[in-house]
């Protein structure tokens, strides 16, 4: 998950980037670059609404998100969980199969995006 | 002036010949040790990283002495990282692109009681690099992806920390975030305790302990509760005859091990019998503590009680030697298969070569685990961020022979 891991923070710098450099052209010496704190504020965002995802991690171990500080002690939400047998004898299904666990999801029915 | 202070005999010299003696030798001493550490260059750590205990630590965007396995992928980040730096310093065409700097924190070296092997550490390395590589093709900022590595088992992550914290005051190129942390253990807790008392976000690829938890500490992984609830729909749906044993590591300090064992007992204790039904054996990962992976005891009370579901609390180093155990038993009269639950990431090729799948098949067994990603996933045409990540990926394996095809070797 190394590749998610980096996506994740290099997304969250990047939606950062984009907010606080809004309107209007700079050069690139004038761009504001963000620091930690604006890239924690920008991770503590909920990413899941209702069962819509508005920034949720498309990663390469499926599509999650995060619930917001001091909610499920930062782990992962809607994260595919699949279990596979080897050698194998039946797939798992895809990352957004009905029937395949995924990670805690607080309210909303538990409702988590496709 | 010097020459008149000298031409006296040493024995009639006073206080101002013997200053001046002195002051002469520290001048020379200083000019001799310039002139070797000029001759000698940076070091086979290089600038940024200090030697200490044999491995190489600290942080940096450049390439260093680590596992000879793993040289060519640390030399593969440096590059990209020299491109960053170039694209913002010294662009050839178009405008500056500014970059930021993301750390991957992890040990680059491996021994037999190390906290990552070198085939995890090489899959490490090219799974952030396949994510940089992406990144960097977008508009927006850059990366550069940081070494920051902490000591072969984990030990070492005082000062990288204090270095990293450094690194996120620099206005023009900052540390914005970290990444690695390969592996729950005592150390580790204190390291992601440390990075969030410098209000450090931190990324854990691989972290699956429930109780790993810190403010600023994010975690892409399922843990290890999640990971049971997985097993249960499983378990719910496939019973079999319901004869349970558990396997446990018994270090005590192995936060993973603890931390897994205990969600087994709480989740399946009861129905499966597990406090009747268990044996435990030394893991080889951390300090020496006798000889590991003893797994007798565990194998024959498996034989004797026909149990037909292992829940094997341990880390994957550890599970080949219990597989290859369980061959030497056979099928010991079992009429049914023997599934041996496990969580993970994902399959470890470790336990899918031939000489696995051939133990496997000795011992009438199969594994069964809840794992953050299924290889069937990467069959046929990928759709979406998977497909970007094994077009990056299946670059990196082509280039440093990773060796491995792309069902069993990545890990995102």
């Amino acid at each position: 998950m190394y590749h998610d891991a980096f996506t994740l923070l290099a997304g969250a710098v990047d939606r950062t980037f984009a907010e606080i450099n809004e309107g209007g052209k700079k050069t690139p010496e004038a761009l504001s670059i963000p620091t930690k704190d604006d890239v924690y504020n920008t991770l503590i965002i909920p990413s899941i609404a209702g069962d819509g995802c508005s920034s949720c991690l498309v990663g390469a171990g499926g599509t999650y998100g995060f619930e917001g500080p001091g909610k499920n002690d930062q782990w992962a939400v809607c994260k595919p969980v699949p279990v596979v047998e080897f050698p194998s004898s039946a797939r798992s299904g895809d990352p957004g199969a009905p029937g395949l666990y995924r990670t805690y999801r607080n309210g909303s029915g538990n409702a988590c995006p496709s | 002036m010097l020459l008149r202070l000298f031409r006296r005999h040493p024995r009639e010299w006073g206080p101002l010949e013997w200053l001046a003696v002195l002051g002469i030798g520290v001048l020379v001493a200083a000019a001799i040790t310039i002139a070797v550490n000029l001759a000698q260059g940076p070091g086979r750590c290089g600038d940024d990283l200090r030697d200490i205990d044999g491995d190489c630590v600290g942080v940096t965007e450049e390439a260093f002495e680590a596992d000879p396995r793993v040289e060519s992928l640390i030399g593969a980040v440096a590059d990209e990282n020299a491109r960053v730096r170039r694209d913002w310093e010294d662009p050839s065409s178009g405008p500056r692109i500014p970059y930021v700097r993301i750390a991957l924190m992890m040990p680059f070296t491996a021994d037999d009681h190390s906290a990552m092997t070198a085939d995890m550490i090489r899959r490490g390395i090219a799974g952030a690099l396949a994510a940089q590589r992406q990144a960097n093709r977008f508009g927006g900022p850059h990366y550069q992806l940081l070494l920051a590595p902490d000591g072969r088992n984990l030990d070492q992550w005082e000062p990288v920390v204090d270095r990293l914290a450094e690194l996120t005051k620099d206005t023009r190129a900052p540390l914005v975030g970290v990444t690695g942390i390969p592996s729950s253990t005592p150390e580790t807790r204190k390291a992601i305790a440390a990075l969030s008392r410098h209000s450090i976000p931190t990324v854990g690829p691989v972290i699956t302990a429930a109780n790993m938890n810190s403010p600023y500490f994010f975690k892409t992984s399922p843990n290890n509760d999640q990971f049971a609830r997985a097993l249960k729909l499983y378990l719910d749906r496939k019973p079999a005859r319901h004869r349970g044993f558990l396997v446990w590591d018994n270090r005590s300090e192995d936060v993973y091990s603890q931390n897994l064992r205990s969600v087994f007992e709480r989740h399946f204790g009861d129905a499966y019998d597990l406090t009747n039904h268990n044996s435990n054996f030394t893991g080889t990962s951390g300090t020496d503590k006798g000889i590991p992976q003893r797994f007798t005891d565990a194998v024959q009370k498996i034989c004797n009680e026909k149990s037909d579901t292992v829940f094997f609390a341990g880390r994957d180093q550890d599970l080949p030697a219990f597989m290859e155990r369980m061959a030497q038993e056979g099928s010991c009269g079992r009429t049914t298969t023997l599934r041996i639950l496990k969580v993970g990431i994902g399959l470890e090729p470790t336990l899918t070569g031939d000489a696995p799948r051939r133990w496997l098949d000795e011992a009438r067994a199969t594994i069964v685990d809840a794992s953050a990603v299924d290889p069937a996933w990467w069959k046929g045409k990928p759709k979406k961020a998977l497909g970007r990540f094994l077009d990056r990926f299946e670059e990196i394996e082509a280039q440093h022979k990773l060796g491995r095809s792309r069902s069993t070797t990545a890990t995102p």
